[in-house]
């Protein structure tokens, strides 16, 4: 692990715990006998979907969405594309999605454009860092851990080059 | 949920290959006979069903329900669309779900050789009365979907897929279209939206005069994410002079109409930022109710860093 590249932490593993146990608690309340599909998109979202997961008291289903690129059939563009879809069906079922990090929205309003035609009974997104200051599309964001700037961040899931992210904080990157 | 619907051309083994995908998915084959048997009966008499049966114009004939056959056929098929997934055979069904975005439309044709030996063998006529009654059922088809639908039965734009039944038999025929349907399920998205994307979203980059290459590339971005997006389509009025006349407008970049949003890219010199943003803010004040945001030049860079695109050519240099 290269030090150097972990700059000052911005959040501490404590703050982060004490965060989610508030949002497994919120999450409790509005979904008591909902049994919800808690949705992560790999490969950020794993950390806090684990802990989240283990927070919570009611009872829930686990899922995973991958995102990946690929050229398009055209072969003059790429195209965003589901590369592992989900196991469950979710239709009329309660759907949480669950994101490390949201910058501009774009990603999330595909997920999103993706999971609404399979039916659920609703669509939520729980983010554990919100960039509300690059969003450009309007999200059904409902649980937010923390509010981020445009800084550089890594660990908890958040990686540079697939590394940092089993830092059980959130530090920015320093290059 | 999917759907999955089957055109077919006479004894193109379509009947046998709907059936069989129906079989293997566990769904229920929706069909001519079925409707006629189990639906139509609710809203015709004998008569009715018999003048059905004969001739296509009388779909288009009112019920005593008040509504055409036609349209109650379309309405109860939605019906159970909304319900489960399906296999349906013909019905027009291409035309009525194009617009359905888990369906997959699938054409069944087979070359004149194979189709009149099949209907020589099955019905133990000649090589003239098979090609004649073909010939016959080919038409009744097509004018079927024209009658109805206002469609031509053998455009190709209207299916996802056509297999020719002569190279492939049934089972390969079927785990085709399964292959597809799984990868459909992956990216759903309408057959009528698609048709729309190819002519659009390829030409619309190339035909469009992007003032910057930056917005060029932001709208590739858009078109990644399958997000509808409009080439400064509208401009506001900011300032007036005494006699009414605009002396200061804004012109967003892009306007995304599935979100209602608004999006100003800022990829040029600071002194030029400062101008848009008080053109924002203008904005924001004069039409509270337009939502509206701006990338700026960092977080832009960052974007198309993330995306692959390297093209933002510092463009620091930019002036607009």
């Amino acid at each position: 692990m290269n030090e150097k590249q972990i700059g000052q932490i911005i959040y501490k593993e404590e703050d982060i715990q004490k965060r989610i146990d508030q949002l497994a608690k919120k999450i409790d309340q509005d979904y008591i006998k909902k049994e919800p599909i808690l949705i992560g998109i790999f490969k950020g979202s794993i950390y806090f979907l684990s802990d989240l997961s283990r927070k919570l008291n009611i009872e829930h289903n686990i899922d995973f969405l991958s995102i990946g690129r690929f050229r398009s059939t055209d072969g003059l563009s790429e195209k965003i594309k589901i590369t592992k879809d989900l196991d469950i069906s979710i239709r009329n079922r309660e759907v949480i999605v669950i994101e490390d990090i949201i910058r501009t929205g774009l990603t999330h309003s595909y997920i999103l454009k993706n999971l609404k035609p399979r039916r659920p009974n609703s669509i939520n997104l729980c983010v554990f860092l919100n960039c509300e200051e690059q969003r450009l599309v309007d999200l059904p964001i409902k649980y937010s851990g923390f509010e981020l700037d445009n800084r550089f961040v890594i660990g908890y899931g958040l990686d540079y080059e697939e590394k940092y992210r089993n830092l059980p904080y959130i530090a920015e990157f320093t290059e | 949920m999917f759907l999955i619907t089957i055109s077919r051309q006479t004894s193109s083994l379509g009947d046998q290959i709907a059936q069989e995908l129906a079989d293997k998915l566990g769904v229920q084959l929706i069909t001519r006979d079925y409707v006629i048997e189990k639906w139509l009966p609710e809203i015709a008499d004998d008569h009715a069903l018999h003048m059905l049966k004969e001739t296509s114009k009388y779909y288009l004939k009112t019920a005593n329900n008040g509504i055409t056959y036609k349209d109650y056929i379309v309405k109860r098929l939605k019906e159970k669309v909304e319900k489960e997934s399906l296999v349906i055979l013909g019905l027009g069904s291409q035309v009525i779900f194009q617009d359905y975005a888990h369906a997959v439309h699938i054409k069944v044709i087979s070359s004149n050789m194979y189709r009149i030996k099949r209907v020589m063998d099955k019905y133990n006529i000649n090589r003239e009365q098979a090609l004649r009654s073909l010939d016959l059922s080919d038409r009744k088809h097509r004018r079927y979907v024209y009658r109805l639908f206002n469609q031509d039965w053998e455009d190709i734009s209207l299916y996802h897929l056509s297999l020719n039944s002569d190279g492939l038999n049934i089972t390969e025929a079927v785990n085709s279209i399964i292959h597809l349907l799984e990868m459909k399920k992956e990216n759903p998205m309408p057959l009528s939206e698609t048709k729309c994307s190819k002519n659009q979203k390829t030409n619309m980059r190339e035909n469009i005069d992007f003032v910057h290459e930056s917005e060029k590339d932001f709208s590739e971005i858009l078109d990644m994410h399958n997000i509808k997006w409009e080439y400064e389509p509208s401009e506001f009025p900011l300032e007036y002079d005494a006699e009414g006349n605009v002396i200061l407008g804004f012109r967003p970049d892009f306007y995304l109409p599935e979100f209602e949003t608004y999006i100003e890219l800022t990829t040029m010199k600071q002194k030029y930022v400062t101008e848009k943003n008080k053109k924002v803010k203008l904005l924001k004040e004069l039409y509270p109710d337009i939502s509206i945001n701006v990338v700026y030049k960092k977080d832009y860079k960052k974007l198309l860093e993330r995306f692959g695109i390297n093209s933002i050519n510092d463009q620091g240099d930019q002036d607009e």
